[in-house]
């Protein structure tokens, strides 16, 4: 059970972080990187995603 | 086990997509063209950095930076533009000052070639003796430097200057503390 709080802390975490990144900037960055940062973003929730559906979630 | 393997596969793929953005923000960051201005009035320098800039856009409206100058004095800029590109950058850099959207004389004015990842400075003075000869007085003018792309705006605001002093001077009470 306290190993699934810390992977929910580290998940928060890990969220909040892309997300302050994406708010404060974004708008600084160039379009080529805007796009990779966007693929990126998508590979890592459906990876994500993947690992925890192969984990049994 | 095998899908211990495959699980953990897919958290270190997600952990290296992570690093990935946060390696594309440190790269982008760090690359392009950065300029920064040293602008020497009276006995203070102030660096005026690319992040001024950044943060001056308001509503679409960049706030210049502002300098306060005495009159009589020369102020000194120091123009520097770093490429931090793959390739060189070509641009003209002029320099010239302005006073309500009209334009009284040409501070700098030179083609410059940047090699990759090199710096050039540009200097310049601003004498407020040839803007008196020239029939200006105390006031504000705006210093337009322009760039391929780039446009930058300082405001000079000249200021008095002080013959006497603001406040009185009174000499100190020595006899009294000597003999305390």
């Amino acid at each position: 059970m306290r190993t699934y709080i810390l992977y929910g802390f580290g998940i928060a975490l890990c969220i909040s972080g892309v997300a302050y990144l994406a708010a404060e900037y974004v708008r600084y960055l160039s379009d080529w990187s805007k796009l990779v940062c966007l693929i990126l973003s998508i590979n890592l929730f459906a990876l994500l995603g993947r690992h925890f559906q192969e984990a049994g979630w | 086990m095998a899908t211990k393997g495959k699980r953990n596969f897919y958290l270190c793929l997600a952990i290296v997509c992570f690093v990935g953005i946060i390696a594309v923000f440190v790269i982008d960051g760090y690359l392009g063209v950065y300029d920064t201005f040293y602008v020497t009035a009276g006995e203070h320098e102030q660096e005026i950095g690319p992040d001024y800039w950044l943060h001056s856009e308001r509503n679409g409206y960049y706030y210049p930076y502002q300098v306060g100058a005495e009159w009589g004095q020369t102020v000194r800029f120091r123009y520097e533009i770093d490429n931090r590109c793959f390739s060189s950058y070509s641009t003209y850099i002029h320099a010239s000052l302005w006073k309500e959207n009209r334009k009284l004389l040409d501070l700098f004015s030179e083609k410059r070639i940047i090699e990759p990842f090199h710096k050039t400075t540009a200097e310049w003075d601003l004498d407020s003796g040839d803007l008196q000869s020239s029939g200006f007085n105390i006031g504000e003018y705006t210093v337009r430097v322009e760039l391929q792309g780039i446009e930058r705006s300082i405001i000079v605001s000249y200021y008095a200057a002080r013959s006497e002093l603001a406040y009185p001077v009174y000499p100190l009470p020595s006899a009294k503390i000597a003999g305390f």
